[in-house]
């Protein structure tokens, strides 16, 4: 055995790691919003098929564009852009004209994303930089609302609550397990609560998201709309209906836990999830919006910082406070 | 490798294999290679020149600030250089290159065995200072005439048998093995030192280890302590923590200060060798594995043997090498050369085959949090790695803790990312140790 028979890798450590990759975190992502892609396609036919693709392919083309622009390694293949693009084509009706929903998409990866240096650094979620800027540039064009298969209720439940008042909500007669199957108006992608359920505890089965945020944000929606179900049964709505209408669901399991925009402690994450599910009931209750889980989380990252200020006492260090 | 979460640590469901086979003797090397230097900051004067011959367990080298142990020949033969070496830990480093004659011949005849009885304190102690074993900090020693040096009392030691905790079966096999040598080693601890009490620390599933402990009679000289083990448990801030309920301070000063010392097993066995038998430190034990060595061994080998010799002894590699690694495969370090000296730290050699090698580029800190939900000294280490990736080294040490860390590679390991945040860390203490004493930057 001479020495210059083997040559051998110097590298620093760890020289073992897990099989959890940035990648494989996205990709089972992805493969949790399957049914409810599928439902979509299911529910609105060409309508969500368009929105789904429009945006899924202007946001890998901004993607890979801006990298290219920016001459770093193009990173299209590790989901992000599809995952972005698809969260946001989810919360849109499938009547939105193609150009909104190009310019949404590419503003959410080119302004929410790109221009902070990319995945990892963005301090918002791009999916929901790109609804709001067109939410609040365009209104009127995005509530168009089309009901699944017809003859039902054009109008999400929650916005019929908002503009007409709980005794229109009950004349449509809608029940926990037609919202809960997606028989509702709404985005593509939060009608299906069933397979949002679905894909979340299939995350948190594979713990790609930890139970923190999810538990925080639904429990604070349920306990905070009891509260008001409870002062005034004849003016608010049950709470299971906010657990299951709108985009409750996809919030909870899809966009609050997006791990950058998130905190990183424990503790942090649940007290995230509170701050969410406690806006997205204010902006509910007293706001203009009749849903507000997209507002809700884009606030709650504003948090994050400050929520990763918040941590255990290191070790050996005393007179430490939090 | 599935994986185990535990509070602040990470227990293999599968640790690695390790072998179980009686330690075997390597014979000595022609050729070996002694840094005159810890690797870690302490380094000695060299006391022999090129061309001299020395007898094996021959003074060569020696620490005029008495800081380091001295340094001894592992075997008799010429000096064929004393020269500069390039060590992968911390680079050119001076070393004695010595040339064995294959006679093995010691400076003076071995006498036998002493008993400790009629021994006198501060004879063992100028014994155990001169015989290169380092069981406390060299120079919290007491001196020569048995007074204690500096201020230090050393109350309780914990004798440590797992090792890091995962892995690298050494210590397991020197407790089978040399329970009587223990024993000795413990009596003289007990002696010199005179600490209230002595832990002995093992793993709970280890049952032939507790049944010789059991047998030798060693329960009523020390408290034994079976633990759950997961890595990084072994290391001493955690095992202070968990016997003691004590931390050791971050703001400086380290486990002896406290009056606790950490020792393994190898080293009180060395111990009682050493000052037994009149015979300085010149064999360490080692552990070869990994799956790209073809039979894992358990090794007594010279210190100064070249990492060739180690796996020359095992079969050689199985199939083509990626790594040699010295240390854990979470925080020790990986070898260019097979040439590099087996040296008084190394405890296990690990081969990584080339098929399991992954060359993969670190990508930016998505925030997942899961380093910080594994760290067991619970600092942050993304937001350490951030830091020191961008050379803001005073930041991470005033607002991140970053001489909290105990670099067991935890966080390296779980990362998404594949971010090397231990490699950042360690690079930002060796950059701030250049700017000052560590103390300076402790106290920030």
């Amino acid at each position: 055995m001479t020495n210059d028979q083997y040559k051998f890798y110097v590298s620093f450590p760890p020289y073992l790691q897990v099989k959890k990759t940035v990648s494989s975190i996205l990709h089972n992502t992805l493969i949790a919003l399957i049914p409810a892609i599928i439902a979509a396609i299911y529910y609105f036919r060409g309508g969500a098929l368009k929105v789904i693709l429009l945006a899924v392919i202007t946001a890998v083309l901004c993607e890979a564009g801006m990298q290219k622009f920016l001459k770093r390694d193009i990173s299209i293949s590790d989901g992000h852009a599809v995952l972005t693009g698809l969260l946001f084509a989810f919360l849109l009706s499938p009547l939105v004209p193609w150009w909104l929903v190009v310019v949404g998409s590419g503003a959410g990866i080119i302004v929410g994303k790109m221009m902070f240096g990319g995945f990892g650094n963005n301090p918002f979620n791009p999916a929901l930089v790109g609804l709001v800027m067109i939410r609040l540039s365009w209104p009127e064009r995005l509530e168009n609302w089309k009901e699944p298969f017809g003859g039902w209720v054009p109008d999400p439940p929650l916005q019929v609550f908002k503009l007409d008042g709980l005794d229109a909500f009950r004349d449509y007669g809608y029940t926990v397990a037609d919202l809960f199957l997606g028989q509702q108006a709404g985005g593509v992608g939060t009608i299906f609560v069933a397979g949002l359920l679905a894909g979340g505890l299939y995350l948190l089965w594979r713990r790609i998201i930890s139970w923190h945020i999810p538990v925080g944000l639904l429990g604070t929606v349920f306990v905070f709309s009891a509260i008001l179900w409870w002062v005034d049964k004849e003016a608010n709505l049950n709470p299971v209906f906010h657990l299951i209408a709108g985009g409750t669901m996809l919030g909870a399991f899809f966009l609050a836990t997006d791990p950058v925009t998130s905190p990183v402690t424990r503790w942090g994450k649940l007290a995230y999830g509170i701050i969410c599910g406690a806006l997205i009931m204010v902006i509910r209750a007293w706001g203009i919006y009749p849903d507000g889980v997209a507002f809700a989380i884009l606030l709650a990252n504003a948090s994050s910082p400050l929520l990763n200020k918040f941590r255990p006492r290191p070790y050996g260090k005393e007179g430490y406070r939090a | 490798m599935e994986i185990i979460r535990s509070y602040g640590g990470l227990k293999f469901q599968e640790a690695l294999p390790s072998p179980e086979t009686p330690i075997e003797d390597l014979p000595a090397p022609e050729s070996l290679i002694l840094p005159l230097s810890d690797l870690a900051g302490l380094s000695s004067r060299p006391l022999v020149q090129r061309g001299e011959s020395v007898f094996k367990g021959e003074k060569v080298g020696e620490d005029l600030h008495n800081k380091m142990p001295p340094i001894h020949s592992p075997v008799s033969g010429r000096v064929t250089g004393v020269d500069t070496y390039r060590f992968v830990e911390s680079g050119n480093v001076l070393s004695m290159f010595i040339q064995s004659d294959g006679r093995e011949k010691w400076k003076t005849e071995i006498a036998p065995a002493k008993s400790l009885a009629n021994r006198e304190v501060s004879t063992l102690v100028q014994q155990i200072k001169e015989s290169g074993v380092q069981i406390i900090p060299f120079e919290s020693l007491p001196d020569a005439e048995g007074k204690k040096g500096g201020a230090i009392q050393v109350d309780q030691f914990v004798i440590n048998g797992i090792g890091h905790g995962y892995g690298g079966s050494i210590y397991r096999r020197l407790m089978l093995e040399k329970t009587s040598e223990l024993h000795d080693g413990i009596r003289l601890i007990k002696k010199v030192f005179r600490p209230q009490k002595i832990f002995l620390v093992m793993n709970e599933s280890h049952e032939d280890v507790s049944q010789a402990i059991e047998g030798s009679g060693l329960g009523e000289e020390v408290q034994v302590i079976k633990l759950e083990v997961y890595y990084p448990l072994g290391h001493p801030h955690l095992l202070s923590k968990r016997i003691f309920d004590r931390e050791i301070p971050s703001t400086g000063g380290s486990a002896v200060d406290m009056g606790v010392a950490f020792v393994g097993v190898d080293r009180v066995i060395q111990v009682s060798d050493s000052v037994l038998l009149d015979r300085p430190v010149i064999e360490q034990y080692v552990t070869v594995s990994g799956e790209g060595v073809h039979t894992p061994k358990n090794l007594k080998v010279r210190i100064g043997t070249p990492l060739r010799r180690l796996i020359e002894a095992c079969g050689g590699f199985n199939e083509s090498p990626g790594r040699i690694v010295l240390g854990n495969p979470l925080g020790g370090m990986a070898q260019f050369s097979l040439e590099r000296p087996v040296l008084k730290n190394t405890r296990w050699v690990w081969v990584q085959p080339e098929a399991q090698v992954v060359e993969d580029k670190y990508r930016p800190c998505i925030n997942c949090g899961d380093c910080v939900d594994i760290c067991p000294v619970q600092i942050m280490p993304n937001f350490l790695g951030k830091f020191c990736e961008f050379c803001k080294y005073e930041e991470a040490a005033q607002q991140y803790d970053l001489f909290t860390c105990i670099e067991c590679g935890l966080c390296a390991y779980v990362c998404p990312s594949r971010r090397p945040m231990v490699h950042f860390i360690k690079m930002a203490k060796w950059e701030l140790s250049l700017t000052g004493t560590e103390n300076d930057k402790r106290s920030i």
